[in-house]
């Protein structure tokens, strides 16, 4: 048993030392100027660890290559896991302005800044968070049951209130997450009406785009865009965010 | 004391109680008079009733007697009031004049009746003044006799010589539609002087005045074939802003009328002041239907158009452009709010500075209204300006109408670098670019992407912690309303008290206080496990209530041998059994029970 443990915990410092040293050989190829380098370096550190610091690398790596889709792809991965990182927001802000298409998005200033205040709190940060607080209330709640005072009554509505919050954040990530969110990561691509290249094409998107998905079918997704508007493209020429 | 005596001392007393009334009486001056004891017919003559006196207070409206040989044609006061100093003392001294303006109504002598006045308490009267009322003079006319009695209808005077009339062009209108409303006097007198007695009142109205007289300049004009002096006093648009019946009070003014010289020696003749007043006017406003009101109605009725126009095509760095928005058209102009600006993507819209004209041309008011909203991109590329519409009433039409502007654009370019320098305080941005990547870190740590299945523990957690409170509460209620559960919670602690000095006893081999205790342990639970009042119930009688409770007869033997053993430390040289096995029996028992 003793060994057991003792080995899981030196495979998980040797994960953590692994992910730790391809990272720090990420940065220093990214300082020479090797961004194609740094790539590789980043990619396999992002797959023995999950943090937003190495997406956020990466995604720096893959705009100084010019590869516009993967670097929003990867600042998105990092917003997901660090969402009050300004860095992480300007880079993916930066990013976007670079765009060939510009897709205006047409929400209100106030959904806006409801989705920013929802989203300050990562998904995880969320979880915990109403689950504390659920908890909290519970507690409230009891006491309320057991000593009747209106004191209680004044917190048990705060704290739910609280819990509320986090957990409409909570859903708001996982519709996000189950949106099917994607970029487009080919630098030029035509949508068709159908899933196949005989159909007729229809739009020209390029890199960057931030598109869902609504179905996919034999190699083909369909994806639409905020506007509304949408068609079918290969789906290597697409790269889900989560 | 002689009876002439008593007499005199009645009569000195009756003269004392007299004088304060006296001193009171001569304190208040009442009277009443008119300017002129003949009149001719349809010519007003001034009642004039002076109230005196000092430290009166509030001096009510003196009561006029009946007059039926009179029209009352206008009542005004005037108050003076002057502070005295003497003798230490301040004498507040007041003067009332109140004017009544009347007109006879037939030829003959006539008598003023006594006024009254009631003032704390006491009843005042004036003396009745005679006088004559003689036929009228030259000019021909409708004697005052035959109009409606009507104070207010005293526009006519001097035999409808003299006239201040009041027109509106439109009796009834929708709210918000335009009344033209005209003062005039006509004259055929020579007039001495004239000055405004009171404007009137336009309540319930957007007031535009179009014609104010500041000179009294006479136009001849010829009314029913009679040739009169005109003079075009005030001219005003009025725009309703309720409904229902609106009132406009009379305007009144005091005219000085050149009386004709009666002899040679009365050169400059005389001249008479009369108080005209014009009649009141009543507008009947009918509010604006609901049905088929549009969102977009700011309030205009009339007639309008819209336009919009953008001073730029394009915008650099984030500076404004001006998006004017002009109404232009006839009807309540000023009234008209802000049309909405639809949300324009990218573009932040400011608060609109106003201009508004308005001048009065074919007998409407007319003007524009301009709203100018700067417009700041906050976003580059082509903006649309959508088109802004309108709706308002048309009276004439009777139904709302909506106008639009055209849609128009205009091109935003370097907005993003705008804000940058506003946001680095003026300091020259000559480039851009990522941030760059973050540093080495000792160890990096792996954030989770999401909770894992074991975020369903702290839920469990919860009801289970909800599940005990709801027990606790309810144990607590029973504790309170359920004495037999009371007692059984509070056995089992007693209980344990009760076993453990038993077992003291047990230890230190006291029999005698070893039997009492495990005695009372025995009692003490029973009592409380069935509610028994054990004090007052033997050995016996506790076994009978337990055999009704329906309790195995097993146990119920153990018990009465227990019991028969502790009762031995009662009877001496008796021998117990092993006092441990007593305590374990006990103890078994108690389980059982």
């Amino acid at each position: 048993m003793t060994a057991a443990l003792t080995y899981a915990f030196l495979v998980f410092l040797q994960f953590g030392l692994n992910s730790t040293e391809s990272y720090r050989r990420g940065n220093a190829y990214y300082e020479q100027g090797k961004y194609s380098e740094a790539i590789v370096a980043y990619e396999q550190a992002s797959k023995e660890i999950n943090n937003g610091g190495v997406y956020y690398n990466l995604g720096n790596s893959y705009f100084k290559r010019g590869m516009l889709g993967k670097a929003i792809l990867n600042y998105r991965r990092a917003n997901f896991l660090s969402p009050r990182d300004s860095d992480i927001a300007y880079n993916l802000n930066f990013a976007r302005n670079y765009r060939v298409d510009k897709i205006s998005s047409a929400q209100s200033p106030f959904m806006n800044l409801l989705s920013e205040v929802l989203h300050s709190v990562s998904l995880f940060e969320a979880q915990l968070l109403t689950t504390i607080l659920f908890m909290v209330s519970v507690f409230f709640l009891s006491v309320l049951v057991v000593y009747r005072r209106k004191a209680a009554v004044y917190m048990l509505a705060a704290s739910i209130f609280i819990c509320l919050f986090f957990f409409i954040s909570w859903l708001s990530w996982r519709a996000e997450i189950e949106g099917s969110h994607a970029v487009v990561v080919a630098p030029e691509v035509s949508a068709t009406s159908g899933p196949g290249a005989e159909y007729k094409e229809i739009l020209l998107v390029h890199d960057g785009a931030e598109v869902s998905v609504r179905e996919t079918r034999g190699g083909y997704a369909l994806f639409q865009l905020p506007g509304g508007v949408g068609g079918w493209v290969p789906t290597d020429a697409l790269e889900y965010i989560f | 004391m002689s009876r002439k005596g008593r007499k005199v001392l009645k009569k000195i007393g009756r003269i004392l109680l007299l004088v304060p009334v006296l001193l009171l009486s001569a304190e208040i001056r009442f009277v009443a008079s008119i300017d002129r004891t003949e009149v001719e017919i349809g010519e007003p003559v001034i009642l004039t009733v002076i109230v005196e006196g000092e430290d009166l207070g509030q001096i009510p409206y003196p009561k006029l007697p009946d007059l039926p040989d009179f029209n009352i044609g206008g009542t005004s006061t005037s108050q003076s009031t002057s502070i005295q100093m003497a003798g230490g003392k301040s004498i507040r001294r007041q003067l009332v004049n109140f004017i009544y303006t009347l007109y006879p109504r037939s030829v003959g002598e006539t008598v003023i009746g006594p006024c009254e006045l009631e003032l704390s308490g006491e009843v005042y009267r004036t003396k009745p003044i005679g006088m004559k009322v003689v036929k009228g003079g030259a000019v021909p006319g409708q004697p005052k006799s035959a109009q409606a009695p009507l104070p207010s209808v005293s526009g006519d005077d001097v035999n409808g010589n003299l006239r201040l009339s009041a027109a509106v062009n439109r009796r009834s209108v929708y709210q918000g539609e335009q009344v033209v409303v005209e003062y005039a006097l006509y004259t055929r007198l020579r007039l001495a002087d004239m000055s405004l007695g009171e404007l009137p009142s336009f309540n319930g109205f957007w007031v535009e005045p179009i014609f104010d007289a500041q000179r009294i300049e006479f136009q001849r004009k010829t009314i029913d074939g009679v040739l009169y002096d005109y003079c075009q006093l005030k001219k005003t648009a009025l725009f309703p802003m309720s409904s229902g019946q609106l009132r406009i009070s009379p305007m009144k003014l005091n005219v000085a009328v050149l009386q004709s010289p009666r002899d040679f020696f009365d050169f400059f003749g005389t001249t008479k002041t009369v108080v005209i007043e014009s009649d009141p006017l009543v507008v009947n406003v009918i509010p604006l239907p609901v049905e088929g009101r549009p969102g977009d109605f700011t309030g205009g009725v009339g007639e309008f158009s819209i336009v919009s126009s953008l001073d730029r095509t394009s915008s650099e760095a984030a500076e404004p452009i001006t998006l004017t928005v002009r109404i232009t058209g006839s009807g309540n102009i000023k009234l008209v709010e802000r049309p909405t600006i639809p949300d324009i993507p990218g573009v932040r819209i400011l608060d609109p500075e106003i201009n508004e004209d308005v001048r009065f041309a074919e007998n409407r008011i007319q003007g524009y209204k301009e709203f100018n909203y700067p417009l700041i991109p906050q976003t580059d590329g082509e903006h649309a300006v959508p088109a802004i519409t309108m709706a308002f009433f048309n009276p004439e039409e009777r139904r709302f109408e909506t106008v639009s502007t055209r849609a128009l654009k205009f091109v935003a370019t370097q907005t993003s670098s705008a804000v940058e320098l506003a946001q680095s305080g003026g300091l020259k941005v000559t480039g851009s670019d990522i941030r760059y990547i973050k540093p080495d870190v000792k160890r990096l740590s792996s954030q989770p992407m999401s909770a894992g299945w074991w975020l369903v523990f702290p839920y469990m957690a919860t009801f289970v912690m909800l599940g005990a409170s709801i027990l606790y509460r309810r144990h607590q209620a029973r504790l309170i309303s359920d004495r037999a559960y009371a007692r059984k919670v509070r056995s089992s602690k007693l209980l344990k008290i009760r076993l453990n000095e038993v077992k003291q006893h047990l230890m230190k081999n006291r029999e005698k206080e070893f039997h009492a205790a495990l005695s009372r342990v025995l009692l003490g639970y029973i009592g409380d496990r069935y509610n028994l009042e054990v004090g007052a119930l033997t050995n016996e009688g506790i076994i009978q209530e337990l055999r009704v409770r329906q309790v195995p007869a097993e146990t119920i033997k153990d018990l009465e041998y227990l019991f028969n053993q502790c009762d031995m430390r009662f009877s001496p040289g008796m021998k117990c059994d092993d006092p441990r096995m007593l305590y374990e029996k006990t103890k078994a028992l108690i389980a059982k029970l």
